[in-house]
């Protein structure tokens, strides 16, 4: 069954920046330009719904259906704006009723908007009016047949003399006129027209887009302080960059398969772009930006829910999104989490701790050789905080540098000679069955300490730890940086490999084992709970 | 090449053109504004009132009248004037015949269309 809306959690976000460039005063012009499929129409219609309370709009659709458009954004049905898609589906439908080829039409609507167009030329009380100066300059040359179509002009001024005029009264074009007539009816507010796309607009009429644009430019946006919104289906530079009064970019690329998604702001006229190329996906028929991400660990924190064991042949990551994309960790496997270098180190703590704590308060253990130089004191406060326990018998931190002996129960020192010693399998059952915990037993291992420590052959050396862990069922987790050694050998031991990587800020992970696409890590949530991501796909 | 030539190659050319070929036929006996032209033709408009503004310079069309609609403003309406046209090739060259439709055979609507300059 096909969705009718998007879900409440999920109604998107455009950049910020470009709702505050149309709210600034006077009109404003906006180019938004890229390839077939990049997210133009998707901006174009939730700007205007972002918009809708502050600034009545005027939707014209070129290039699809209006029922094609529902069944892409079955959202827009839902805001209604529908009469506005309508308003200008009735130019089409009028030209398609001397075809007599449209037996769907909806003629009431077509009656309806007639009237309006009517109605406002009829108009002779003082009312506001826009001003429609290039509109009829542009019909006259139109009429004089004076608009090539390499776009080169031989039109100097007005030729004919007002009595001279022959008009098809109203129809010329038709589109531009009922937004013209839209914009004359909101005044004196201001109107958010889009036109989707200026290129469709263009081949209809035999009119050069630029040309277009000027005229919508003089009469609209700056005599009559009207915001448009153009969508151009092309990419690059192009000569639209120079009329519009902000410019932006849609681009959708491959990456060894996985498609990114990007806006880049080209232009904002009058606004101080701080940001200037933004990360999103179009999950569910929405465009949503994707914040940089900022992770803070709180200092206090509730315990976290556990993920419900689902069956007895595999371990959650802790995270239940994580799980729903990569999959749960099947016992007796190796898992390689790579991160890239620009990736804050809490980003990795907090995958760390979350799955930590969930291993704990299943009863399991675990043995955590950190990736990065660690306060113990503030971990084992954290990992009390967060599994509720104020004793962690079954959580063994193997620290190589040998300052803390002693300190922390938890903490077992090690020889820092041969790996192969110090992760001996014997030993790591001693210590889990003397702490009494159950199996699986969860070994997180980080690669780049243990290459400072052991040298960079040290992924050889502790295969013997990762074999006995994998026989016995149990897990490992390997962590290591997108430059450490032992990446490639891990990469082709691991059953599941995620890799992390830093977009412009915005932390992401997509999946080499299993491949998956793109997944933002959104850390939002309650301030009192440890910052566990949400995944959200890029598509 | 003589002004001849090229006047009977743009002649050529325009009569080859699809969208004048659609323009022909469509306001054989059947005069129509240009707006109706470029619906019926689905012709983009800017296109519709180049081709005939070319036509009528060649008397492909002829404007056969006017009517007021609104306020003094006026739509014009424009006929196929050809009856016979042959495009021929020889010796190196194409020549066009085109026999204009006679006067007795064109419909006129509304008011007479003024001459034009």
């Amino acid at each position: 069954m096909e969705p009718t809306s998007a879900p409440k959690n999920c109604q998107g976000k455009v950049p910020p920046i470009l709702l505050d460039f149309m709210r600034a005063p006077g009109g404003h012009s906006l180019v938004v330009k890229g390839d077939a499929g990049t997210g133009k129409t998707t901006l174009a219609l939730q700007t205007i719904e972002e918009m809708e309370a502050e600034q009545p709009n005027y939707y014209l659709s070129t290039r699809v259906s209006d029922e094609a458009l529902f069944r892409q954004f079955p959202w827009v049905r839902e805001q209604k704006m529908r009469d506005n898609v309508l308003k200008a589906g009735k130019t089409f439908l009028q030209r398609n009723k001397e075809l007599a080829a449209m037996e769907d039409a909806h003629p009431q609507v077509t009656v309806a908007a007639a009237k309006e167009l009517l109605r406002a030329l009829n108009r002779t009380d003082d009312s506001l009016m826009v001003v429609r100066t290039e509109l009829h300059k542009l019909e006259g040359q139109i009429e004089a047949g004076e608009l090539t179509e390499d776009g080169e002009e031989g039109f100097q001024g007005d030729l004919m003399s007002e009595g001279e005029i022959t008009f098809d009264l109203g129809i010329m074009l038709p589109e531009l006129e009922v937004g013209y007539d839209m914009v004359e009816t909101n005044l004196p507010a201001k109107t958010l027209i889009v036109v989707d796309s200026i290129d469709a607009l263009s081949e209809r009429y035999g009119i050069q887009a630029q040309r277009l644009v000027n005229t919508l430019q003089k009469d609209l946006v700056e005599n009559s302080a009207t915001n448009i919104v153009y969508t151009l289906e092309k990419s690059g530079k192009t000569d639209m960059d120079y009329l519009g009064d902000g410019v932006i970019q849609m681009l959708s690329e491959d990456r060894q398969g996985r498609r990114i998604r990007q806006l880049s702001i080209e232009k904002l006229r009058g606004q101080a772009v701080e940001r200037w190329k933004y990360y999103f996906t179009l999950n569910g028929g929405r465009m949503t930006v994707f914040d940089p991400t900022w992770v803070h660990i709180p200092e206090q924190m509730r315990p976290m829910p556990t993920v419900p064991i689902t069956d007895e042949l595999t371990v959650s990551s802790g995270n239940e999104s994580m799980d729903q994309y990569f999959g749960r960790i099947p016992r007796g496997s190796l898992v390689l989490w790579e991160f890239g270098l620009d990736v804050h180190q809490d980003v990795v703590r907090c995958l760390e701790l979350a799955v930590m704590s969930d291993v704990l308060q299943n009863g399991r253990g675990v043995a955590w050789l950190p990736m990065y130089a660690t306060d113990y004191g503030l971990v084992e406060r954290q990992v009390r905080m967060l599994t509720g326990m104020e004793n962690l018998p079954a959580l063994r931190i193997l620290d190589t540098q040998g300052g803390s002996a002693g300190q922390y129960d938890m903490v077992k020192t090690m020889e820092g000679e041969e790996v192969s010693q110090d992760l001996r399998w014997s030993e790591m059952r001693y210590m889990m069955e003397g702490a009494g915990a159950s199996s699986p037993y969860l070994s997180i291992l980080g690669y780049d300490a243990m290459e400072a420590i052991y040298g960079s052959g040290v992924f050889r050396d502790s295969l013997e730890h990762i074999d006995a862990m994998r026989r016995g069922g149990h897990v490992v987790i390997a962590i290591a940086s997108s430059r450490s050694a032992s990446l490639d050998a891990l990469r082709q031991q691991a059953k599941l490999h995620i890799r992390f990587e830093d977009m412009a800020g915005c932390v992401m992970a997509a999946g080499m084992k299993p491949n998956t696409p793109y997944l933002y890590l959104d850390f939002n949530g309650p301030e009192d709970r440890l910052p566990v991501p949400k995944l959200v796909p890029m598509i | 090449m003589d002004g001849s030539g090229s006047r009977d190659d743009e002649l050529s050319r325009l009569i080859a053109d699809d969208y004048a070929g659609k323009i022909l036929t469509a306001t054989y006996r059947n005069p129509m504004s240009v707006q109706q032209i470029s619906r019926t033709c689905n012709i983009p408009i800017a296109v519709a009132y180049r081709r005939v503004a070319k036509m009528e310079e060649f008397s492909l069309v002829k404007c056969v009248g006017y009517e007021e609609v609104y306020r003094g403003k006026k739509v014009s309406y424009y006929q196929c004037a050809v009856n016979v046209a042959k495009i021929t090739f020889s010796s190196g060259r194409f020549n066009v015949e085109v026999d204009p439709l006679p006067e007795s055979e064109m419909v006129h609507v509304g008011e007479p269309s003024a001459e034009r300059t």
